[in-house]
């Protein structure tokens, strides 16, 4: 699996915060995906962290954890969202 | 109709759509009495409804729905609706999940009918508009709805006016504050709390025009989802789950 250091939201998602997730509409299909409470955080952290190292600590943070311990499953997370086209990689 | 096309027509309003109907259409009354009694919705785009001498009256309910459903500029969900003391409920679902059964069943339970078809949201305020068909019931669910009737030969469903079960709703627009994810299994009714989620989802996936706008329908529904209490039930008898969901939606 090959992981970007950073991703951005593809263009044409609308997204809908609930309480216990969060929906994504990619508009080029009309596909909803709806995220649960920790790929939402991946989410969002990836839409506003400048990096993945970043994105783990974070999270790690949030749920009192080590990042190595989380960075199996957010990169799995983040594969399948740029692999369905919800995320797309940046490359500096 | 007539072969120059020329014979009486009615105009109604439903949805947001202004429809014209053959005069004999109202022969159907009074299962279709309600649907004659108007929203007060500004009419939207125009549609023309054409009926054969022969066609039944399931025939009629179907292009009606059709007709109008596909063009209102509200978001239509399929689902059955009715009205507590609080607002709104609304049970999403496909064909075959008993909504029919269940909007007579919530009827009889007290709560006031909308529609055991379509849950019709302004796509900006997310306010339900009532579409109130009748009920087409197979003779199966009779008993179980107190009608006492015996079926014809052959007959498969009756149409039967919202009116016979209790209140309908005759309000205007009026806010969604319950969202009923309701599945037939098992031999018990079991209810209990669900997920916003799922309600988006099961909203969406049931829409019969998000396509008209399909950000827009998932902004609609995600804001009538998020100010509403979500149930989820498992049940095999409607009247059982009918009664449960009155009380709950009773207590607050």
């Amino acid at each position: 699996m090959t992981v970007s250091s950073r991703y951005q939201p593809t263009e044409g998602i609308t997204v809908e915060e609930l309480d216990d997730g969060l929906c994504l509409f990619r508009e080029t299909d009309s596909e909803l995906l709806v995220l649960n409470h920790t790929a939402a955080d991946v989410w969002r952290l990836a839409d506003s962290t400048s990096d993945i190292g970043q994105l783990l600590a974070e999270l790690a943070d949030k749920y009192g954890a080590e990042p190595d311990e989380l960075a199996a499953d957010v990169e799995r997370v983040l594969a399948e969202l740029t692999s369905k086209g919800y995320l797309r990689p940046v490359h500096d | 109709m007539t072969e120059s096309g020329a014979e009486p027509r009615e105009l109604v309003d439903l949805l947001g759509v202004r429809l014209a109907v053959p005069a004999g259409f109202t022969r159907l009354r009074p299962a279709f009495a309600d649907l004659f009694a108007g929203d007060g919705v500004p009419a939207g785009t125009g549609a023309s409804l054409e009926l054969r001498p022969d066609d039944t009256a399931e025939d009629a309910l179907a292009l009606l729905t059709e007709a109008v459903v596909r063009r209102s500029p509200l978001l239509c969900i399929h689902a059955a609706v009715v009205a507590s003391d609080h607002g709104v409920l609304a049970v999403p679902g496909q064909s075959g999940l008993g909504k029919s059964t269940l909007a007579a069943a919530l009827t009889r339970a007290g709560l006031r009918y909308l529609s055991d078809e379509a849950l019709a949201l302004d796509r900006q305020s997310g306010a339900v508009t009532r579409f109130p068909r009748p009920l087409s019931l197979a003779p199966d669910v009779w008993p179980l709805l107190g009608i006492d009737a015996m079926p014809e030969s052959g007959e498969f469903e009756r149409q039967f006016a919202p009116s016979t079960f209790g209140p309908v709703f005759s309000g205007g627009p009026i806010a969604v504050t319950d969202i009923l994810l309701a599945e037939r299994s098992g031999t018990s009714t079991e209810l209990s709390e669900g997920s916003r989620s799922d309600a988006v989802t099961a909203l969406l996936t049931r829409s019969f025009n998000h396509f008209l706008d399909p950000a827009g329908s998932l902004r609609t529904a995600a804001t009538v989802v998020r100010s509403a209490r979500v149930w989820r039930a498992r049940y095999s008898d409607a009247t059982d789950l009918a009664e449960r969901m009155a009380l709950a939606l009773s207590l607050g």
